[in-house]
């Protein structure tokens, strides 16, 4: 264990939407600096495992517990964990009409990280990271996720990881609606900024396209609100021969 | 006509005719208390008139040409000349008379008005104004009768403030003629106290190849009745009417505005944005009336609102009465409450709650902020909106600079443009 790296630990965690459960005793430790993959076929739960780590008010925590360094975050604000150092990609990521991305993001990156960085130094970072990610046109102008592509919406959120520096984040398929040029810009700038800020990453898919530009070092599979195996690579070519159907008992 | 004969027309008008007499408003308006007509307080703003003049020039660089102060008024303004009630011509009477025709409200504002303010813009010139209205106890009733001759322009900036907080009112009319290839922009940012009465009546007409952009900035008082018509008269003649409408607590506000389009190639524009909390209730009116030959003649009217709380209460309620087949005319109108999904996915970034709910205000109502045209008023117009939504102050003298709470972002600096101009949450 290193003392300075932050830990997230998820023991035995129950979530419940609406009085339907759809969490079911999960259990799973990321450090930073760990690349995971948590892979599962539609309507598993991973995206509700996301949200209910970031806080979403809908999800009920009905048994068990999640823990930063040793201290449990289910009475913290969904703004106060986002300031321990935890990010979530969304898969879906709302469209905010009238907010500017580029206000938007150094708003955020003000109640991040305070008066440390300033407007010009965020702006040149916005626009470097801009460029790698191959926006096209000016996205700093345009409103937050307001008509945006699929694909931009998603380098959009990798932009925002890439300023906000998150100490573990949850990419929740970051892949889902991109072509294979845009994967691969999304997977090579993620791999660069985890590796820049020693990030622990959770990637979320259920398609192991992105998979070959990415190298997880941990591979959980989830099914029905469980985690079903751990492990590493041979997971990863186990679904791919076989599906999800083998996992299933 | 004399002043006799028309004070005794309106006391009869004011008397006899109901708050709401049009039918189709007749469930849906808001009704100010009688109480409110009958006031008569002894109080001036007194003081207060000079600390919110000394704040709006030091901290705003805002001067006022003329200064309204319960019954005083004085103007520096080679444009505006006060008029004497009791010694007005027949012309200005009939015009006060005939604008309004049965209204109770027009009948009131004119039967207590002991002065008028007569603006005159002659041919080719240009005419900037700012005014401030303070009321005290003693209410003010005023009547602002503007006149811009064939290519003139004016820029016309009204600020309503009051320093009490005991049962007051004002109660304005505003009545414009723009002859032809003239300019006009009105702004008025009415930002009375909690317990006073607001009445705002408006009536523009606009000549030929002439432009009218006009801003109302609803954010005080206890209940706001406005009224207003915009007339393109002229051929080609053009008009923006940019309505933004906050209300916190116990606010009631009904704003009502017709766009008629009376000539051909004529273009009207109403934008009504309302953001509304606590227990406040506001009624958004637009009505487009295209007349009869207008043809070729555009008209836009959307109304929407957003509620921060489910107890606010919005009421839209768009009319239109189309009489030309060759034109091109539409009509919104939506509500939507504090979406809880954006405002996870906003937290879910770091911003706290309250900073999260502030910036969603500022996507809503932002673009509407920066269309006012004026530096100097745009920025007391977005201090006062975003200082009442951080502590729902109503009608207070805005004692911050605009740059506390907002950031101005001019095209001349550095930020190239990227970080356009916004609130400030922080
Ligand atoms: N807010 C909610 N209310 C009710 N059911 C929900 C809610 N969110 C998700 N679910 C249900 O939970 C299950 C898992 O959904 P999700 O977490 O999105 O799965 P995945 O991301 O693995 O595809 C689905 O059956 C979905 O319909
Ligand atoms: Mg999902």
């Amino acid at each position: 264990m290193n003392g300075e790296n932050m830990k997230l630990e998820i023991r035995n965690l129950h979530v419940s939407a609406e009085g339907k459960e759809i969490i079911k005793g999960l259990s799973l430790d990321i450090n930073e600096g760990e690349f995971h993959v948590l892979m599962g076929p539609n309507g598993s739960g991973k995206t509700t495992l996301g949200k209910a780590i970031m806080g979403h008010p809908k999800l009920k925590i009905t048994e068990g517990d999640m823990l930063v360094d040793g201290k449990s975050i289910l009475n913290m604000k969904t703004d106060d964990r986002a300031k321990l150092g935890i990010f979530l990609l969304f898969q879906n990521p709302i469209e905010v009409d009238g907010i500017g991305f580029a206000n938007f993001l150094h708003s955020a990156n003000g109640a991040m990280h305070g008066n440390t960085v300033t407007t010009s130094d965020f702006l040149k970072e916005f626009k470097e990271t801009s460029e790698k990610l191959k926006f096209s046109g000016n996205m700093a102008q345009r409103s937050l996720n307001a008509g945006f592509s699929g694909g931009e919406k998603k380098k959009g959120e990798v932009l925002q990881m890439a300023i906000l520096k998150p100490k573990i984040a949850i990419l929740d398929e970051p892949d889902s609606g991109l072509d294979v040029d845009a994967i691969k810009i999304v997977a090579e700038n993620v791999n660069e900024i985890a590796k820049r800020n020693n990030t622990g990453i959770l990637l979320i898919t259920h398609y192991s396209r992105i998979l070959n530009y990415m190298k997880p070092v941990f591979t959980h599979v989830m099914i029905n609100g469980r985690i079903v195996a751990n492990g590493g690579a041979e997971i990863i070519k186990a679904v791919e021969s076989h599906g999800y159907e083998a996992f299933t008992k | 006509m004399d002043y006799n004969e028309f004070k005794r027309e309106s006391e009869r008008q004011f008397a006899e005719q109901p708050q709401e007499g049009r039918d189709m408003y007749k469930r849906n308006f808001i009704k100010i208390p009688e109480e409110y007509f009958t006031l008569n307080g002894k109080s001036k703003s007194g003081q207060h008139a000079d600390m919110v003049i000394k704040a709006l020039k030091d901290n705003f660089g805002i001067y006022f040409d003329v200064i309204i102060d319960g019954k005083d008024i004085l103007s520096t303004s080679r444009f505006a000349k006060i008029v004497d009630m009791a010694d007005a011509d027949s012309g200005l009477l009939k015009i006060l008379l005939e604008k309004y025709p049965n209204n109770k409200f027009a009948a009131l504002i004119n039967s207590k008005s002991q002065k008028a303010v007569v603006i005159t813009v002659k041919k080719g010139e240009s005419a900037k104004i700012n005014a401030l209205v303070l009321n005290g106890e003693d209410p003010v009733y005023v009547q602002f009768v503007v006149n811009v001759e064939d290519e003139g322009n004016i820029e016309f900036f009204q600020f309503f403030c009051s320093g009490v907080k005991e049962k007051s009112a004002t109660g304005i009319i505003n009545i414009a003629d723009i002859g032809r290839n003239a300019n006009a922009n009105f702004i008025a940012v009415h930002n009375e106290g909690s317990e006073t009465a607001v009445m705002n009546l408006h009536h523009t007409e606009i000549g030929e190849c002439s432009r009218l952009s006009q801003h109302f900035v609803f954010t005080g008082g206890s209940h706001v009745k406005s009224m207003g018509k915009v007339k393109l008269r002229g051929q080609l003649s053009e008009s923006e009417t940019n309505e933004i409408v906050e209300a916190v607590l116990d606010q009631k506000m009904d704003v009502n505005t017709e766009i008629v389009n009376a000539s051909k190639g004529s273009a009207g524009i109403l934008e009504s944005k309302a953001v509304l909390s606590d227990n406040s209730v506001c009624m958004l009116k637009g009505f487009a009336t295209i007349e009869e030959g207008a043809t070729g003649s555009r008209s836009l009217v959307k109304e929407s609102s957003l509620l921060m709380d489910n107890t606010a209460r919005i009421e839209s309620i768009p009319g239109m009465a189309i009489r030309e087949d060759d034109v091109k005319a539409t009509h919104s109108a939506s509500t939507a409450p504090i979406d809880e999904e954006n405002l996870f996915y906003l937290l879910s970034r770091g911003v706290d709650r309250n900073s999260a709910m502030k910036l969603m205000v500022d996507g809503f109502i932002g673009g509407s902020v920066l269309k006012i045209g004026d530096d100097e008023a745009r920025g007391l117009a977005a201090s006062i909106i975003y200082e009442k939504l951080k502590n729902k102050s109503i009608g207070l003298t805005p004692e911050n600079k605009a740059d506390t709470v907002y950031e101005v972002v001019r095209a001349d600096e550095k930020a190239e443009d990227m970080l356009r101009e916004h609130y400030k949450y922080r």
